[in-house]
């Protein structure tokens, strides 16, 4: 069974999806007060400012809870397993929180504000190719 | 009336359901409502049974509690949004009557199954409806075991969710609440045997319930740890059971409680709640409460009364955390305390503390979406359950759908 993938071209997000194949995390930011839209509202969350573009973003970011699938119950997730499901925080908006996932890490060495780092690799990585590029996050290089 | 025509619905069974974040402002109407029958069909795993023909054997079994006939009948409650639920249509079909029907999607399970009662007292009100009966019937372990429907078919095809969540794994709902789980675990030092005694709990009122999926399938403590977790900090005994089954309820006004065969259980408080993200559980800020800290309040102060005087208590228990944050979101002890408060026998029907789901819940007993969690609420107020609370006069009912929550207070009536 195929992965589920993304359609990088579907609104809301297809600007996320295309940044990524150019290596850039891109999400949509309040002008006014930096808080991350995300999911895109077109209302800050924090302000209620509706002066939203989207902006890049380093990709440092820490560890804000985790999930570690070693049995997928959506087959179309079985390829990936066993694999760490992670909810994280960009380090410029403390609010935020990007579903991604955890490569290259141990899962034993996880804690809550671990810093993590984006690296932009194939989504099925490291076990399936779908020639999309995704944001996964892994520790920083030292 | 004649058949298929003007059935009063109040909302649009097919809109989208507007939810606003924090507490809603109900109507009070503590003492107003009674619930008088209640039936189930039998529940199991994947049945081939058809929906529709479960829900009837549960409004069969119900109306038979409350001395009914069907033609006594003028008031149906479903959820709006699930498959397969009873039109009056089918109503009428099934009984060859021809009555006119007041109908609304307000009913059946999920969060709605507790503020029901409140729909249906607006409709006695008006004249509309006098005998009204909420059913939810489900085969969704028939159709997640085909793969052409079931709980997770809503995420699935979430398109936020298509896009920005299942890419990256996190689907279907125990990997949400495994996040939930980790996150609660390490604010407040909730460990995996703490969610276990939610679970231990469960399993022990199933084992001593006749019509509980897992009734034959005892669960220890040393055995829910042996038991790796599968996403983990989650362990299978953490999620609910798919089922196939059926649960109904007949309502009437309060003023006739006492004409019935049994002892009518009297509606006391609602209260109702909606998240600040729905449904999109990593963005939700109160990452480790639900909605039940809205609904709850509003409900305890309806009925006049404080958690410490709740005799039994049900909860929508989809995941063992989801139940241990309505603990404390309803009031029970404080946000972060729930892991000890849960600990050892205290949620037992005979362990001195608050006993929960004491049919089995969810968890245990079987997937109608809460609809079975207040049919035993009765059957405890009656002091007819199979796992008995001694002199259970208060009895609370917490729904939850995820993006909303509400939550129901029923006192034992004269
Ligand atoms: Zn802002």
């Amino acid at each position: 069974m195929d992965l589920p993938l993304p359609d990088p071209e579907a609104e809301p997000l297809a600007p996320f999806w295309l940044a990524a194949q150019e290596r850039r995390l891109c999400l949509p930011q309040c002008r006014a007060c930096g808080r991350v839209d995300w999911y895109p509202k077109g209302t800050c969350r924090g302000c209620g400012s509706q002066d939203i573009a989207w902006t890049r973003f380093s990709g440092a970011a820490t560890l804000f809870s985790w999930a570690e699938v070693r049995r997928a119950l959506d087959p179309r997730l079985a390829p990936l397993v066993p694999y760490i499901s992670a909810i994280v925080t960009l380090a410029e908006d403390g609010h935020s929180r990007i579903v991604t996932r955890l490569v290259d890490v141990d899962p034993m060495s996880l804690t809550a504000g671990l810093p993590l780092a984006v690296r932009f690799l194939d989504l099925g990585y490291p076990l399936r190719d779908t020639a999309l590029l995704a944001p996964l996050f892994t520790c920083p290089d030292p | 009336m004649r058949r298929g025509q003007n059935n009063f619905i109040n909302r649009s069974m097919s809109a989208p359901r507007i939810i606003t974040p924090g507490p809603a402002e109900l109507a009070d109407i503590s003492g107003q409502v009674a619930i008088v029958g209640v039936g189930e069909s039998v529940m199991s795993g994947p049945s081939g049974r058809d929906p529709k023909k479960m829900a009837f054997l549960a409004i069969n079994n119900a109306l038979a509690d409350a001395g009914f006939s069907s033609a006594d009948v003028d008031g149906i409650m479903v959820a709006d949004g699930l498959p397969e639920q009873i039109t009056p249509d089918d109503f009428r079909d099934r009984y060859g009557l021809e009555q006119a029907l007041w109908f609304s999607g307000e009913g059946g399970g999920l969060a709605r199954i507790a503020t029901a009662p409140l729909a249906a007292w607006q409709a006695m009100r008006s004249g509309e409806a006098s005998v009204v009966v909420s059913v939810l019937g489900i085969d969704w372990a028939s159709q997640s075991r085909a793969g052409t429907g079931g709980p997770a078919e809503y995420h699935r095809e979430h398109a936020i969710k298509a896009n920005a969540e299942a890419p990256f794994g996190f689907l279907p709902q125990p990997v949400y609440f495994a996040h939930i789980a980790r996150r609660h675990m390490l604010d407040f030092g909730t460990t995996g045997a703490q969610l276990g005694a939610l679970a231990v709990a469960c399993r022990r009122h199933a084992t001593g319930h006749p019509g509980a999926v897992l009734r034959d399938k005892p669960l220890s403590l040393d055995k829910y740890l042996a038991r790796e977790p599968f996403i983990d900090p989650l362990r299978t005994d953490d999620c609910c059971l798919i089922s196939d089954g059926a649960a109904a309820l007949v309502m009437v006004s309060a003023d006739r409680a006492r004409d019935f065969p049994k002892r009518a259980a009297i509606v006391e408080g609602v209260g109702y709640g909606g998240a600040e993200e729905g449904t999109m559980f990593a963005q939700e800020p109160a990452f480790t409460s639900t909605p039940m800290r809205f609904a709850a309040p509003g409900a305890f102060a309806m009925a006049g009364i404080a958690p410490g005087e709740v005799d039994v208590l049900s909860l929508y228990d989809p995941f063992t955390v989801t139940a241990l944050m309505m603990i404390e979101d309803m009031g029970f002890c404080a946000k972060g305390e729930g892991g000890p408060f849960v600990e050892g026998d205290r949620l037992h029907f005979d362990g001195g503390g608050i006993p929960l789901n004491t049919h089995g819940g969810m968890l245990s007993h079987a997937y109608t979406l809460g609809a079975s969690h207040i049919v035993e609420l009765v059957r405890q107020l009656r002091g007819e359950a199979a796992n008995q609370v001694e002199g259970a006069g208060i009895a609370i009912h917490g729904g939850y759908s995820g993006s909303d929550a509400a939550c129901l207070v029923l006192r034992r009536g004269d």
